[in-house]
């Protein structure tokens, strides 16, 4: 396949998992929408419909935005790597199936976990969901596992084929080497760094999942509660978090078409995001600060990574953002102006998480911790998936921006900034997470929350629509 | 209260950040297309900026480090033997061995019988003030000087099942 039928085939699969995820992305966020109305009082949903809206509304999120993600990753790379198609498109079947399944264990066994879940609450519902559910939903998450796996492994072997492997995870540039010949540019870079952290989570992740279901298979079969929730929390951390960096890859090779500027890898680039790979890998620790016979090495150590995690991303990404932008001449149309408001969500975001795992005991559980990370997905990570669609609609198709586009920007900005923020302020104030029915007194930061929640649906209505309609404009891409 | 403390600085934090986007944001024109000399600049502020974020980093860290509620430091603070009230949870109950627990130090040992559980101690005015959490077969001892009498309540802090948001009971210190 020629360079060229290869770069619109990419770009035709981009497309088109574009408008399947971000559909899928809305609904997901509608049926959040609709538990956080329920804990404002102003609907009343049943405690086990609750959590099935939960575990739908958290998984279907993470799923989607992960999944559409991958694709803008994959549409970032196509001048540079030529990634395997057939693998991407068995990928997005996998996950495909997976959703529908999903929906079978939710709606069907009435499974409600949630997307993180604890050992050994799915095989112990209290006569809440179905056995089978919990056994296939351990099944599908695997299968997103081998997905996900297939679309890294991918990454990293074309890369280290393509540029080595030294040198495509920036090692030699670490040395002190960097020609134009020889040197990745920043998205290989991260894509590469990322994908093999993604990797590493990956084998934590099968590794729980097959013993939960050995497990479940045979109740007799011991595990090590606190073993089991190490390995959760270091697979389903890193996987959130491998879903933001990947949209900062997409970030490192778009905004620099706006702002006309380049944006290249260097020393310092590699050092940031080799010590992003150390940082995110041992930052999942303070998930289990409140465990205290977890070793108290492993807790300072996990504080540290949180802390660490900061440094990449703020000095040399943020930074190196504002650099580029900075009397650039860049016009602010829509695409970059979600990216950029993604990256300053990503610092925000970010610097919560590093309070909340500095003052752990104090907001441990509570809404805060949903206030940091629904701050960095719907306005940081899915901003950027977001870019990436008004992107290729623009390269593709000659689209330009309606005041619809706007609106749908702002209204975005505004729902998702409330949304954050009631969490936030709710959660300094004590309120536990995941309760159906919140404590008494604690109710109205939901009643607030769930009308900004509304706002992001209306914006989300409009950006679908947009981008649907914008599609049109792309001419065929089979010839 | 920490979380007060913390939660202002969270606010005026995300204050600062968007303040800096903004005033970037806004600078971009006109083009200067002298990108050395900006890019120059920019590092030179990166610089000042490492080094900040590492000194507050550090001492953040060293102060989070002895705030930790961790067992071997609480030992080393509390003066004198501390009150012990085992407590044990399920779904969705807490079972304390009393209800009646004097002023000063006090350890929880807090234990599950079946999933994990989060054992969070609220005051009168709905404040947390203390966490750790219940698992199988393992033991988390929590010690919290109590210096105010009154009402306690202890909500559960972990998701553990579709009655996880009824998982309360209360006990008195005085």
């Amino acid at each position: 396949m020629d360079d060229a039928l290869y770069e619109r085939r990419v770009a035709g699969v981009s497309l088109s998992i574009g408008a399947i995820t971000i559909v899928l992305f809305g609904v997901t966020i509608f049926i959040g929408v609709i538990a956080r109305t329920s804990q404002g009082g102003f609907i009343t949903l049943r405690p086990d419909v609750f959590y099935e809206f939960m575990t739908l509304h958290s998984v279907g999120v993470a799923g989607s935005l992960m999944t559409g993600i991958t694709a803008m990753m994959w549409y970032s790379l196509r001048k540079h790597l030529n990634l395997h198609m057939n693998l991407m498109q068995i990928m997005f079947g996998i996950i495909g199936a997976v959703v529908v399944s999903l929906l079978a264990a939710t709606l069907l066994g009435f499974y409600g976990t949630g997307w993180t879940f604890l050992y050994p609450l799915p095989f112990k519902s209290a006569g809440a969901w179905d056995d089978w559910a919990a056994g296939l939903y351990l099944l599908l998450l695997l299968c997103v596992v081998a997905a996900m796996s297939l679309s890294w492994g991918d990454v990293v072997v074309t890369a280290a084929r393509k540029y080595t492997f030294s040198w495509a995870v920036g090692w030699k540039l670490i040395a002190g080497k960097d020609t134009p010949e020889t040197t990745p540019p920043p998205v290989v870079l991260i894509s590469v760094i990322t994908s093999l952290c993604g990797l590493f989570s990956n084998i934590a992740g099968a590794t729980v999942l097959i013993l939960l279901l050995i497990h479940w298979a045979d109740p007799g079969f011991y595990l090590d509660y606190l073993y089991i929730k190490n390995l959760i929390y270091y697979f389903g951390h890193i996987l959130m978090n491998m879903a933001m960096y990947m949209s900062v890859a997409v970030v490192y090779e778009l905004l620099p078409l706006y702002a006309k500027r380049p944006w290249k890898s260097n020393k310092i680039v590699a050092i940031s995001w080799n010590a992003a790979f150390i940082a995110v890998s041992i930052a999942y620790m303070h998930h289990l600060l409140q465990d205290f016979p977890q070793p108290f090495a492993i807790q300072v150590l996990g504080v540290f990574g949180s802390y660490m995690a900061a440094f990449p991303a703020t000095v040399v990404t943020v930074i190196g953002a504002m650099v580029l932008v900075y009397r650039s001449g860049i016009k602010w149309t829509v695409a970059p102006l979600y990216m950029f408001l993604g990256l300053m969500s990503w610092a925000i975001g970010g610097f919560w998480a590093v309070l909340d795992a500095g003052f752990n005991n104090a907001f441990h559980n509570t809404m805060f911790v949903p206030g940091h990370f629904h701050l960095y997905l719907l306005a940081g990570t899915s901003f950027i998936f977001v870019a990436t669609l008004y992107n290729m609609t623009e390269e593709l198709g000659g689209c330009k921006d309606t005041f619809e586009d706007r609106l749908g920007l702002w209204a975005w900005f505004i729902g998702a900034y409330g949304v954050a923020l009631t969490f936030l302020l709710s959660g300094i104030f004590g309120t536990p997470r995941r309760y159906a029915v919140q404590m008494p007194g604690k109710e109205v930061w939901s009643a607030f929350g769930a009308i900004f929640g509304w706002i992001v649906i209306f914006a989300l209505i409009l950006v679908i629509g947009r981008y649907l309609t914008r599609l049109q404009k792309v001419k065929p891409l089979r010839s | 209260m920490i979380q007060l403390f913390v939660g202002t600085a969270a606010v005026l934090g995300a204050l600062i950040i968007m303040t800096i986007f903004w005033k970037v944001g806004t600078s971009s024109m006109p083009r200067d297309d002298d990108y050395k000399h900006v890019a120059e600049a920019g590092y030179a502020i990166r610089r000042k900026y490492f080094w900040g974020l590492l000194a507050v980093s550090v001492v953040l860290l060293i102060i989070g480090i002895f705030a930790f509620p961790y067992p071997k430091i609480m030992e080393a603070k509390i003066k004198g033997e501390p009150f012990v009230v085992k407590v044990n949870s399920k779904q969705f109950q807490w079972d304390l061995s009393t209800t009646q627990i004097p002023l000063g130090p006090v350890r929880f040992d807090i234990t599950s019988q079946d999933v994990n559980h989060g054992f969070g101690i609220y005051n009168e005015k709905g404040m947390l003030v203390a966490q750790s959490q219940a698992m199988p077969d393992y033991v988390n001892r929590l010690y919290f000087n109590f210096t105010k009498p009154g009402k306690y309540k202890i909500w559960c802090l972990e998701y553990c099942g579709v009655a996880h948001y009824v998982m309360a009971t209360e006990f008195e210190v005085k």
